[in-house]
């Protein structure tokens, strides 16, 4: 996910970057309202932590390994505001002190683990949480189902932008591209949910007081209507977008519909043969559809199996959530 | 200099939310200029009241009224939230783990760190620093990296820190630990200069026969004995029944 | 003597926002060149080459961890074609990707070598990066080091009691594990830093 330089275009660069310095403004901008004393060493110690977590190695097959992004376990401890803070802080110090990952690839970077990953990591898991209650167990499935929704969120927003990036390009398939980015990131986004679900079930059943627990505000029902409909609206557009449109190269069409009038979209594929196995929708839209349902369900298992030791009480009040 | 405080601890009681390290019912009283050395086993308790002292604890703090009776004084002045910051300015706390402690990225940076919140001037800053590092033998460590020192190194960077602030009194919470003997000569000799209140948590009781005017013993949570030194360190029984020698 | 400057944190030197404008034009030029362009690509090779060499970067360590980050770009460029087609032009972007990755990464390896950490935090605020942010950061740089000491230390204690060869299940149990502990210890040791700098005076206000 530590997309080097080079890869998108530079105009793609600069605009997620400019949304990427709005969020992470306006989450400093709200670090004002909470313990302002308590921001500087906790943001500063978690970012440590996630960058350390992000070194160890979860071995996939011989020779490749997963690891933790952690920008849902950043939210579950810090908070949206400070969550986003610190997983920038693992960017820039990864930049800058190692060179992992591009500059001017900051931008997206940045909007993919720290916005969406750490901001909309906690949106979900909030959200989701409080369907049941603020309980400790509901808050370990809320973070496990944010976790690989994060992850495919991501995906689909690099997606795009790589997409933008092709734009010009007559023979660019996004569908064909789509599809694997997000059958490659299903796979990556179980991972994260079992390491992190893994991880905040450790230190639940140790130190329940140390997942964040933000201070009580006034109920606002609409409020969670709508985080609720947000977060429904991306479980479709994550699964069924491929289906929205009659097929995938309708997005291709839709895509290239401004710069050219003809596609050829028989190119020698790896994956033409497919077509005949699958009919209706090709291969790419099945792809998508069976990474999309194979992660929900290996998801929501992973969260129940987790879930299970934890007992079924009220989350108990963290520190510093009383003042 | 700010000169050196009284402390008042009336019937201080305190457990943490999970019920550990209760104190019970703790009550004593040290002059300005007093030194006085906080002995006992291990989980005693002798931390947490440290902790006291700079209204560190309760956590989260008890609610700022005025008919609630003040269980902490330090020169009268009731350890409440209002008023932290001055009891903070009076009584500088040495934590147990210098790590904990160092966090700046100098030795200058950090002991610079107190004289910056107090809001003296640049130049008053910078005295207090070169002072301070004077005091505890790092001349030369100024820009030295936090991340490469020696644990005595440590330790005396961390008091320099608390120095620069003048405190009226000094808490330390078991200094001497881990140090080898020439690090512990070290720390006495500057702990023996200094001139304020002295609050000594320490299993060490060589240094305390030096350092220390008088004896408080905390065990379970409880003060069990509050003696002029020579009358503990004579007492092998008593010394012996709250684990201060095998 | 001590230094009179001891503990002041040195302003910004124009040199650093040079370099850092030097490496992101380097970069900004590099990543909007085309295909056509390559001379142009190779003369910003050279450059980037050249200004390693001047800040004394070891050609061991250079080719050491250019020898790492080949594999990835490469791989990351080559999930194009995998995916749209070997033709020639599909072939010419993974090129490019290669090519402007290589020369940028390069780029970065330079600004490490010529702007330390402490001074780049400087640069940064001096930018106008909120004095938040830099500080955040600078207590993340002063306690990554510890932490990663803190990781060796366990995965060694780990090592000592695990017996015989682990699978994957059990692998990834003891690195869950192992990151769960590094949470709660952490979680606290800023809990105690937190402590440690209100005994100093701290109330959330950065001054310098």
């Amino acid at each position: 996910m530590h997309i080097p330089d080079g890869l998108l275009d530079t105009p793609v660069c600069l605009a997620t970057g400019a949304v990427s310095l709005v969020a992470v403004g306006y989450s400093v901008h709200r670090l004002k309202d909470s313990l302002a004393d308590r921001t500087v060493p906790m943001t500063g110690m978690v970012a440590a932590l996630i960058f350390a977590g992000q070194m160890i190695n979860f071995p996939v097959a011989t020779g490749t390994s997963g690891h933790l992004v952690g920008g849902v376990l950043a939210a579950r401890l810090l908070g949206p505001w400070a969550g986003c803070l610190a997983l920038t802080l693992v960017l820039l110090v990864q930049k800058f002190l190692f060179n992992d990952g591009g500059l001017l690839a900051l931008g997206p970077n940045i909007l993919h683990m720290a916005v969406i990953g750490s901001l909309g990591g906690y949106a979900i898991q909030s959200a989701i949480a409080r369907l049941g209650g603020d309980t400790i167990r509901w808050r370990l499935i809320g973070v496990v189902l944010a976790s690989w929704l994060t992850v495919m969120a991501a995906a689909l927003v690099c997606s795009l932008e790589f997409a933008i990036s092709h734009v010009a390009n007559p023979d660019f398939h996004f569908g064909r591209f789509l599809a694997l980015m997000m059958l490659f990131h299903s796979l990556i986004g179980i991972g994260e949910s079992l390491i992190t679900g893994g991880i905040t079930r450790h230190v639940a059943l140790r130190r329940p007081e140390l997942l964040f627990t933000p201070p009580p505000k006034p109920s606002r029902p609409w409020r969670r209507t709508v985080v609720g409909g947000l977060v429904a609206a991306l479980v479709v557009a994550v699964l069924l977008t491929p289906l929205a449109s009659s097929a995938p190269d309708g997005l291709e069409v839709a895509v290239m519909q401004t710069t050219l009038p003809k596609i050829d979209t028989s190119t020698g594929s790896l994956f033409a043969g497919y077509d005949k196995l699958l009919p209706g929708p090709g291969w790419e839209t099945w792809s998508v559809v069976l990474s999309g349902l194979v992660g929900s369900l290996a998801v929501f298992g992973i969260a129940l199996l987790l879930g299970r030791p934890l007992e079924q009480q009220p989350g108990r009040s963290a520190r510093g959530s009383s003042d | 200099m700010t000169s050196a405080v009284a402390i008042d601890i009336r019937q201080l009681s305190f457990a943490y939310s999970d019920g550990r390290n209760v104190l019970d019912d703790i009550s004593f009283h040290v002059e300005p200029g007093e030194r006085i050395a906080l002995m006992g086993p291990s989980g005693a308790g002798k931390s947490t009241l440290l902790l006291h002292l700079n209204a560190l604890l309760p956590d989260p703090p008890r609610p700022d009224t005025p008919d609630l009776p003040a269980n902490v004084l330090i020169d009268g002045l009731a350890a409440t939230p209002g008023n932290a910051s001055r009891i903070r300015r009076r009584v500088g706390l040495l934590f147990q783990n210098p790590e904990d402690q160092l966090f700046g990225s100098t030795v200058g940076r950090d002991v610079a760190f107190g004289p910056l919140n107090l809001g003296l001037d640049a130049a008053d800053v910078q005295a207090r620093v070169d002072q301070a590092l004077t005091d505890v033998g790092l001349d030369s460590f100024a820009h030295r990296d936090t991340v490469r020192l020696s644990l005595g190194e440590r330790k005396r960077a961390c008091l320099a820190g608390v120095l620069a602030c003048h405190p009226g009194c000094l808490a330390l919470d078991e200094p001497f630990a881990n140090l080898d003997p020439q690090g512990r000569r070290r720390l006495t000799d500057i702990l023996a200069r200094f001139d304020g209140t002295l609050v000594l948590a320490t299993h060490d009781l060589q240094v305390v026969s030096e350092l220390a005017d008088r004896i408080l013993i905390l065990d379970n949570g409880q003060l069990c004995a509050d003696e002029p030194i020579d009358t503990i360190l004579g007492n092998d029984q008593l010394l012996r029944q709250h684990g201060l020698v095998a | 003597m001590i230094d009179s400057t001891a503990y002041r944190i040195p302003d910004a030197s124009p040199a650093s926002f040079l370099k850092l404008a030097a490496s992101l034009s380097v970069v900004l030029l590099t990543c909007s060149l085309s295909w056509d362009a390559w001379p142009i690509a190779g003369t910003l090779l050279a450059v980037t080459l050249a200004g390693l060499a001047l800040a004394d970067m070891p050609w061991q360590t250079l080719a050491r961890r250019l020898a790492l980050f080949l594999p990835v770009i490469s791989l990351v460029a080559l999930s194009i074609p995998l995916s749209q087609g070997f033709t020639p032009s599909w072939m010419q972007v993974a090129a490019t990707i290669v090519g402007r990755g290589v020369i940028s990464f390069l780029a970065g390896l330079w600004l490490i070598r010529v702007l330390p950490f402490d001074q780049l935090l400087v640069t940064l605020r001096a930018l106008r990066l909120p004095a938040v942010v830099v500080a955040s950061l600078a207590m993340m740089y002063r306690y990554l080091f510890v932490l990663w000491e803190e990781i060796a230390r366990l995965k060694t204690a780990r090592r000592a009691r695990s017996l015989g060869h682990a699978n994957t299940i059990t692998q990834w149990m003891a690195g869950v594990a192992l990151v769960g502990t590094l949470v709660i210890r952490s979680l606290d040791r800023g809990d105690r830093i937190h402590r440690a700098m209100l005994a100093r005076g701290w109330d959330g206000h950065i001054r310098s």
